[in-house]
């Protein structure tokens, strides 16, 4: 027995580490609670399969400890065979037929689920469509009306949305766990998805496409309204640049700049004389320069002029330094 | 026929030095010793990258690595771990043992076998001066996505010595392979018929089909980086033209055979070492051969299944699921066998037998986990995070590096006549057992909890936290048992036990000869009437003296 003591203190550490994790809800142990019907057929498939596979395990496992232990040579010399079976037809057939049959199942299931998974039912209340550009190191949305938005995307609860998502750069990946998969956002090609949110509140996603320095920096957020707030902040949104300004700042520039612009791995640009230089500005935004990317490619005349607005008010006006 | 049989020698003076020797030899064993000796010493390195990862990762919001240093971390572990460690290991097993195992005199071509080798070390060390070049090395990951591969995002050299390094390495495994395949098909001994031929040697014959059929895949997709990069091509640029899926679809073609490349050999160790420690044969030899052509196969229908996420067509989709999910049969079939294999058996528990149980054990769980990732919508949830980092380190660590570790301590008598240690060989077989389970096992975890790969650090307390210091904790226990294992070498060559022919009572020609063999291989090979030539000359003489 004293053979299998590490065995033991393995598996029990193995015990160790579920248990805590069940201790505090899901534990890891499933895929995110869905805050979309998306997400719930991923945790069906994730079952199911989870079902067939652990029953596999179970037997594989149990046989191979088992036979271990119980054909175990007990000091018999290597000069003593055990039976020479060199095989078993049947058997054999069995054990490739059997998976095979399990792995009809599961397919066919997700044949039978996949439908609602990378796409949302229609509902009542209609279809926004949202277009979604990751780039070095941001996501911005754009909505049906124009409106922008970084990083945090707003979504009406209960409707239907549909997601055009893009890339300025380089490949990208669009991913809020509990709201569905993940869709990559890459350039030349727009991907396309639709979900619907069936719970208010905030929920957190990041950047799943190793995309640079920052990729780690490239969360999102994704807020889901009571529909009438919703349409109310995005016609508001539509009409506040400095809005606008702001967002772009703390989730573009703050991610390599710091959020007071005390310089991170960019270059501290708070005292920077170059932020009153606004043709110097645009050009380093449109193209980019040394390690920083060309974050502002894409954007339009007035999105830029968000963001140089809010840089000027809050970090030269009145030649202070704090916004 | 005679000149196959002469390997080149060059002059006596040089091939008597001790150091010179080596350096000059065409001999297929010291040819496998040194691929095996360089592959030890870039594991130690890779496994070092990978432990400095873990330190960065074992708290939130960590500043032990800076970030464009960690991302230099996870791309040079990756690409030295499948091109330096597994793939250039299993060429040194294949080296050894071939020849010996089908009684032959050498391979086919001992010369293109030197280049072969040296072209492996050069390519590695090429990877590894990137580390110095301008702007450090490639920080892409090792599956150098476009269009971050290209001049604009990535500058400096790092990319481009990836490219070259990788160049020469695929040259290498291309020579090789060509090697491994005349020799497996013209210089088989008298008797050995192809379901006469050891499980491994099945093995090496299709790691080398599959690296001459994905090989030349990487070696174009790589060219066209280069031109992109050098030249002012566009094939990976979308902005003019070109298309940032191509170097998916090109690098996945090769990239997913690679995996099969890594793990088929590992499995062909097995299929030896179970029945000698089983004291019975293999279970349904041929379905087990078998089974390997059929897993060769369908990993060539597969690649597809890494880039679920990119937006491919729905029927693509489900075509790629059902053939990722037809490899699980195959691989079940093995492990079935296996299994049979040791019912009933007489089983002594030397460590090349734990590792090749613990193969087992650990290789199941890696192949379940495939099951899962391959329904392609849960694939969408866990592709790109951690529980992908789990389930490939429990293939090719699980899975390739315990077949590499159970035929070290197993065919290491052969190679220099001496054991290794059972003792420290069980303290090393229980530390990374156990170590790797800790590491890998939470990451399943992480991956389901939504962490991404390759993120430098991470903010999240709580699970995170918790998942993220197991890991680095069984990190540290694995790199002790690996630490074992190289104590357990420097004792063994100072004193350990002096070993016969035939330590193991094992079946295969390989045995036949002396521990280590003369340069010759054999004096005379026997006539080969099964699959297990050694045994059957045990019992002829066991009859002939009763």
């Amino acid at each position: 027995m004293r053979r299998l003591l590490p065995v033991f203190v393995c598996v029990a550490l193995l015990a160790l580490v579920c248990a805590g994790g069940a201790l505090a809800g899901n534990g890891g142990f499933a895929p995110a609670a869905p805050a979309s019907p998306n997400e719930g057929g991923i945790r069906s498939v994730y079952w199911l399969i989870l079902g067939f596979t652990g029953f596999i395990f179970l037997i594989v496992e149990t046989a191979l400890v088992v036979f271990v232990l119980r054909f175990r040579s007990r000091g018999r010399s290597r000069e003593v065979e055990g039976p020479q079976v060199t095989g078993h037809t049947n058997l054999e057939l069995a054990w490739t037929a059997g998976p095979v049959l399990i792995l009809a199942v599961i397919a066919a299931f997700v044949f039978y689920k996949v439908g609602g998974i990378r796409n949302a039912t229609a509902v009542t209340g209609g279809t926004q469509t949202v277009r979604i550009e990751g780039h070095q190191f941001y996501w911005e949305f754009v909505y049906p009306n124009g409106a922008i938005s970084i990083n945090t995307l707003r979504v009406p609860l209960q409707r239907k949305i549909k997601l055009d998502i893009v890339s300025a750069d380089v490949a990208h990946s669009w991913w809020v766990p509990v709201l569905g998969g993940k869709l990559d956002a890459i350039p030349g090609q727009t991907n396309r998805e639709s979900f619907r949110a069936t719970k208010l509140g905030t929920f957190r996603g990041q950047c799943a496409e190793f995309c640079g320095i920052q990729h780690a920096a490239m969360l999102a957020y994704v807020k889901v309204l009571p529909p009438d707030e919703y349409d109310a902040w995005v016609q508001r949104r539509l009409q506040s640049p400095s809005e606008v300004g702001r967002e772009t700042f703390q989730g573009v520039c703050a991610t390599c700049h710091g959020l007071a612009g005390q310089g991170d791995i960019g270059p501290p640009i708070a005292q920077s004389p170059l932020l009153t230089d606004r043709n110097a500005m645009t050009l380093l935004l449109r193209n980019g320069r040394n390690k920083m990317p060309a974050v502002g490619r894409t954007w339009s005349d007035a999105q830029l002029k968000a963001l140089l607005d809010y840089l000027q008010k809050r970090f030269h006006a009145g030649g202070g330094s704090g916004g | 026929m005679a000149a196959r049989a002469e390997p080149f020698s060059p002059s006596a003076v040089v091939s008597r030095g001790r150091v010179s020797s080596w350096l000059t030899t065409v001999d297929h064993k010291r040819i496998g010793i040194l691929y095996i000796a360089t592959s030890l010493a870039f594991f130690a390195a890779g496994g070092i990258l990978a432990l400095l990862m873990r330190a960065q990762l074992a708290t939130p919001n960590e500043h032990f690595i800076r970030r464009d240093s960690y991302d230099e971390l996870f791309t040079i572990h990756g690409t030295t771990m499948v091109f330096l460690v597994v793939v250039p290991i299993l060429a040194g097993f294949g080296n050894y043992l071939v020849p010996l195992m089908i009684g032959a005199r050498d391979v086919a071509f001992p010369r293109l076998n030197a280049l072969s080798y040296w072209l492996f070390l050069l390519g590695g060390i090429i990877l590894y001066s990137s580390w110095f070049a301008a702007g450090g090395a490639a920080k892409t990951g090792w599956t150098i996505y476009a269009p971050l591969n290209e001049a604009a995002y990535s500058p400096g050299h790092g990319v481009d010595l990836l490219i070259l390094s990788l160049h020469v390495l695929t040259l290498a495994s291309l020579f090789g392979a060509i090697n491994f395949l005349v020799t497996i098909h013209r210089m088989r001994t008298a008797g050995m018929t192809w379901m006469r031929m050891p499980l491994f040697v099945w093995a090496i014959e299709t790691y080398s089909v599959l690296l001459v059929a994905a090989l030349p895949a990487l070696s174009g997709g790589l060219t066209l980086l280069l031109l992109d990069r050098q030249a002012g091509t566009h094939f990976f640029i979308p902005d003019k033209g070109g298309s940032a899926l191509l170097w998916q679809h090109v690098f996945w073609f090769f990239g997913h055979p690679e995996v099969y490349i890594m793990v088929l050999p590992a499995m062909g160790m097995i299929s030896e070492i179970l029945p000698v420690f089983s004291r019975k044969p293999i279970f349904g030899y041929k379905a087990v051969a078998l089974s390997t052509i059929g897993i060769a196969f369908i990993s060539m229908l597969v690649w597809a299944h890494h880039m679920f996420a990119v937006g491919l067509p729905g029927y693509l989709q489900g075509f790629f699921m059902i053939t990722s999910m037809a490899v699980a049969v195959p691989t079940g079939v093995k492990i079935f066998n296996w299994l049979a294999t040791t019912w009933r058996g007489n089983i002594h528990f030397d460590t090349p037998m734990l590792f090749a149980l613990g193969f087992i054990a650990i290789f199941t769980i890696g192949g379940l986990s495939g099951v899962a990732v391959a329904a392609y919508p849960f694939d969408w949830q866990v592709t790109d995070t951690y529980y992908i980092v789990a389930h490939l380190h429990y293939v090719l660590f699980g899975g390739s590096i315990f077949g590499v570790f159970a035929g070290l301590y197993y065919w290491w008598p052969k190679m220099f006549g001496r054991m290794l240690d059972e003792r420290l060989g069980k303290v090393n077989f229980w530390l990374m057992f156990v170590g790797m389970n800790l590491t890998f096992f939470p990451m399943h975890m992480l991956g389901l909890l939504g962490m991404p790969r390759r993120i430098y650090t991470y903010s999240q307390g709580g699970l995170w936290e918790w998942y993220n210091l197991v890991s680095t904790i069984g990190s540290v226990v694995m790199a002790l048992g690996i630490a074992v294992f190289f104590v357990n070498v420097v004792k063994t060559a100072r004193s350990g036990q002096r070993v016969g022919n035939d330590p193991w009572v094992a079946d295969t020609l390989e045995w036949y000869t002396t521990s280590p063999p003369p340069p010759h291989n054999f004096d005379r090979v026997p006539y080969v009437s099964s699959p297990r030539p050694l045994r059957d000359l045990r019992r002829r003489l066991a009859e002939s003296r009763a």
